[in-house]
C-alpha cells in the first residue's frame, strides 16, 4: 500500500497551476544525459504568497448548508472508457460552480484520470475528455472559463495501484483541485 | 571484463506457449508459426580461446531468436580456430560450430571467430572484430547478429539498444527515468531523471536522438534530447495534450498528438520551420499516430467509430481507412519496417489487453503474447521479434518475443516497473 502514496505524491502540487504566474514558481530541475545539464522550468506553485493572495477572496460566499456536503466532494468518478456524467456528478458539480462563481478569484485544475488497462497515450486522450466533460458543465452552469484549467494525467497517477476492478473503478476520476483550498471546505 | 557493470535488468528466458496456443483466439494461422522450437537446428559455441565472457553471450543471443538451440556445454568434441573435426559434430548430429579466439590489443580486443557447416564440411564464417575493452558485450552481440545472418539471410538485432522508462518509486527525486540498454538489458544509462511521468519514448530515424512526453512542469510537452551531448530543447508545449510523438523516415517531420484546438487531434511538425499543420478533423479522439515505412501514411488510433480502432492517413489525397475491425480496442499500431506487418494493442474480450500482429495485406490478425495488460508493442528492426510492456503479477516488466512465436524473453528490474520500450532503429 506504500506504493499508493509514491503515485499520488507528484501530483499533489498540480492543483496549483494557472498561467500567468511564472514569475513566482520554483524552478524544477531535470538532469538529463550523461553530461547532466540543468533545465529550468516553470513548475507549479507551492508557494505561500500565491496561495495566500487567492484565499483572500475565497470566503464563506458561495457555501450554503444545502450544498457544503456537495462542496466536501472532489471528485466525480466514470464508466469504463467512458466521460459520461452522472445525476450524482451533477450535484457535486453544480456546488462547485456556484461556489466558483461567488468566488471569482478562486482557480480549479481539473485533472483527469483514466485506469491502467489500455494504452498511454490513448488514457492520455481519455483522461482529458473527463477533465474537458467536467470543465464544460461548469461553464455551462455559469463559471467564467478563466477559472478552470483541464490538465490530463491519463494512467499516470491511479490513487489505487491495485490491478482489479475496484482499483479501476476508484482511478477513473476527474479531481476538482482549487488552487488553494477554502478554509471552509476543508 | 568490467566487473562493476550494473545488472540492471535481470535476464529470464522463457518458453513462450506452444505455436498453437498463442493462435486459439483467431482461426487463421499466422503465417510464421511453422516449426517447434526443438526442431530447430543446433548450435554449438565452443567456448572462444580466452573467451573474456563472450561465448555466453552468443549462446544466449542465439537461443532467444527463437530460431536456433544453441549451446556451450556438453559439447561431444573440442574445437579450435582453423581445428574442427567435421566427423565430431556429425555423429553428435550437430550442422553448425562457432569456434574462436580473443586477443588483447593496445586499444582493446581483436575478437577472431569462424562459424563452420559440418554437413559441407566449410567456414561460412570466417572474420575479425575489433572493439574498444569496453565495448566486449557489443562485440558478442555482432558476432551473434553475424551468424544469424549467415544462417537465415535475415539481418540480426543482438547488437541493437532499447529505449524504456523505469519506474523506482524507492526515489522520488527521479522516480522516472529514461534509460538505454542492449537488447539482452544490459548496459543501461539514464538518459533522463525526473520526479514526473516520463512516456512515449521515439526514436529520430538515426537514432542519435530521442523525444519524449516528460510531465517535469506538471503538463505535458514533447522534448528532444540528443543522446551524445545530452542537451534537449522543448519540440510541443501546446495547451492541453502534447503526446505520442513519431518521426518521419526521412527525419524532416514529427506526427504528435494535441489538444491545442479543443480535442485530440493528430499533428504534424516540420522539424526545420517548425511549422505545425492539422492532420485530422474530428469530434473523437485521434492519437498514436505512426509514419509508415515509406512515409506516405500514417496509422492512427482513432475512437470515431465508438471504440479505440486503428485507421490509415494517406498523405497524397488526405483519405483515412480503417484497418482493425476485430475487438473493441485496438491502439498504438506500429509498423515493421518492410511495412507488412503492425503491432497493436488488441482486447479480444474482458480486461485482457494483448499484443497483436495484424498482416496489412491480408488483414488477418494473430494474438501474439500470453499476457494481458500488454502496452507499447515496437519491433525490432529487422520484424523478428517485438519488444512491449507487461504485468507479472504486481511486476511492470519488458518482454521480448520473437513474431513466431516461439520465444519470449523477459526484462524485469529489481528496481521497479519497467514501461514504455521503444527499440532503436540500425
Amino acid at each position: 500500500m506504500k506504493s499508493i502514496k509514491y503515485l499520488a505524491l507528484p501530483f499533489l502540487s498540480v492543483a496549483l497551476v494557472m498561467t500567468g504566474c511564472a514569475s513566482r514558481k520554483p524552478a524544477a530541475t531535470t538532469t538529463t544525459g550523461t553530461n547532466p545539464s540543468t533545465v529550468n522550468t516553470s513548475g507549479l506553485s507551492e508557494d505561500a504568497a500565491l496561495n495566500a493572495q487567492n484565499l483572500a477572496g475565497a470566503s464563506s460566499k458561495g457555501v450554503t448548508e444545502a450544498n457544503k456536503a456537495a462542496l466536501a466532494k472532489r471528485v466525480v468518478h466514470f464508466d469504463y472508457d467512458s466521460s459520461d456524467l452522472s445525476t450524482e456528478d451533477y450535484q457535486t458539480l453544480q456546488a462547485h460552480a456556484q461556489f466558483l462563481m461567488a468566488n471569482a478569484n478562486s482557480k480549479v485544475a481539473l485533472t483527469g484520470h483514466t485506469d491502467e488497462r489500455g494504452t498511454r497515450e490513448y488514457n492520455m486522450a481519455l483522461g482529458e475528455r473527463r477533465a474537458k466533460a467536467v470543465q464544460s458543465y461548469l461553464i455551462t452552469n455559469g463559471v467564467n472559463p478563466q477559472q478552470l484549467e483541464a490538465v490530463s494525467y491519463g494512467k499516470e497517477a491511479p490513487v489505487n495501484a491495485g490491478h482489479d476492478e475496484s482499483a479501476w473503478k476508484e482511478n477513473r476520476r476527474v479531481e476538482i483541485n482549487y488552487e488553494a483550498v477554502p478554509p471552509l471546505l476543508k | 571484463m568490467n566487473t562493476s557493470r550494473k545488472h540492471l535488468l535481470s535476464l529470464a528466458l522463457i518458453t513462450a506457449l506452444s505455436p498453437l496456443a498463442s493462435t486459439t483466439a483467431f482461426a487463421q494461422l499466422y503465417l510464421e508459426i511453422a516449426k517447434a522450437p526443438d526442431q530447430a537446428p543446433k548450435i554449438a559455441i565452443v567456448p572462444f580461446n580466452n573467451d573474456n565472457g563472450l561465448s555466453p553471450i552468443v549462446e544466449t543471443d542465439l537461443n532467444r531468436s527463437g530460431r536456433f538451440t544453441s549451446s556451450s556445454k556438453n559439447l561431444p568434441a573440442n574445437a579450435a580456430i582453423n581445428q574442427i573435426q567435421a566427423s565430431d559434430w556429425q555423429a553428435a548430429g550437430i550442422p553448425y560450430v562457432v569456434t574462436g579466439q580473443i586477443k588483447q590489443t593496445a586499444t582493446g580486443f581483436e575478437v577472431h571467430y569462424q562459424l563452420y557447416d559440418v554437413q559441407k564440411q566449410q567456414y561460412i564464417l570466417n572474420e575479425l572484430l575489433n572493439v574498444p575493452a569496453s565495448r566486449i558485450r557489443q562485440a558478442g552481440h555482432m558476432v551473434s547478429d553475424a551468424i544469424y545472418q549467415a544462417l537465415t539471410g535475415i539481418p540480426g538485432d543482438f547488437s541493437g539498444r532499447i529505449a524504456y522508462v523505469l519506474r523506482n518509486p524507492a526515489t522520488p527525486a527521479e522516480r522516472y527515468t529514461l534509460q538505454i540498454a542492449d537488447t539482452d538489458g544490459e548496459q543501461p544509462k539514464t538518459v533522463l531523471s525526473s520526479r514526473d511521468p516520463i512516456l512515449s519514448p521515439a526514436w529520430t530515424p538515426d537514432a542519435k536522438k530521442i523525444a519524449y512526453v516528460s510531465f517535469e512542469t506538471k503538463r505535458p510537452a514533447i522534448y528532444l534530447q540528443d543522446l551524445s551531448t545530452g542537451t534537449r530543447e522543448v519540440l510541443t508545449s501546446f495547451k492541453g495534450l502534447n503526446g505520442a510523438p513519431s518521426f518521419s523516415p526521412d527525419g524532416q517531420s514529427m506526427l504528435f498528438t494535441a489538444s491545442m484546438n479543443g480535442n485530440p487531434e493528430i499533428y504534424q511538425m516540420d522539424l526545420s520551420t517548425r511549422q505545425v499543420k492539422r492532420m485530422t478533423n474530428d469530434s473523437a479522439i485521434d492519437t498514436e499516430a505512426r509514419y509508415t515505412p515509406d512515409g506516405k501514411s500514417f496509422i492512427f488510433t482513432s475512437d470515431r467509430g465508438g471504440s479505440a480502432q486503428i485507421y490509415r492517413y494517406t498523405f497524397a489525397d488526405g483519405s483515412v481507412k480503417r484497418l482493425t475491425f476485430k475487438g473493441s480496442f485496438n491502439a498504438r499500431g506500429t509498423l515493421s519496417a518492410d511495412g507488412k506487418k503492425i503491432a497493436l494493442v488488441h482486447r479480444p474480450s474482458g480486461s485482457s489487453y494483448k499484443v497483436a500482429i495484424q498482416d496489412i495485406n491480408t488483414g488477418i490478425t494473430n494474438i501474439l503474447t500470453p499476457t494481458s495488460l500488454d502496452e507499447s508493442p515496437s519491433f525490432s528492426p529487422n520484424g523478428q521479434m517485438v519488444v512491449y510492456a507487461t504485468r507479472e503479477g504486481s511486476r511492470g516488466l519488458l518482454s521480448i518475443m520473437s513474431t513466431d512465436g516461439r520465444f519470449r524473453m523477459n526484462l524485469p528490474s529489481e528496481q521497479g516497473e519497467v514501461r514504455e520500450p521503444a527499440w532503436a532503429p540500425k
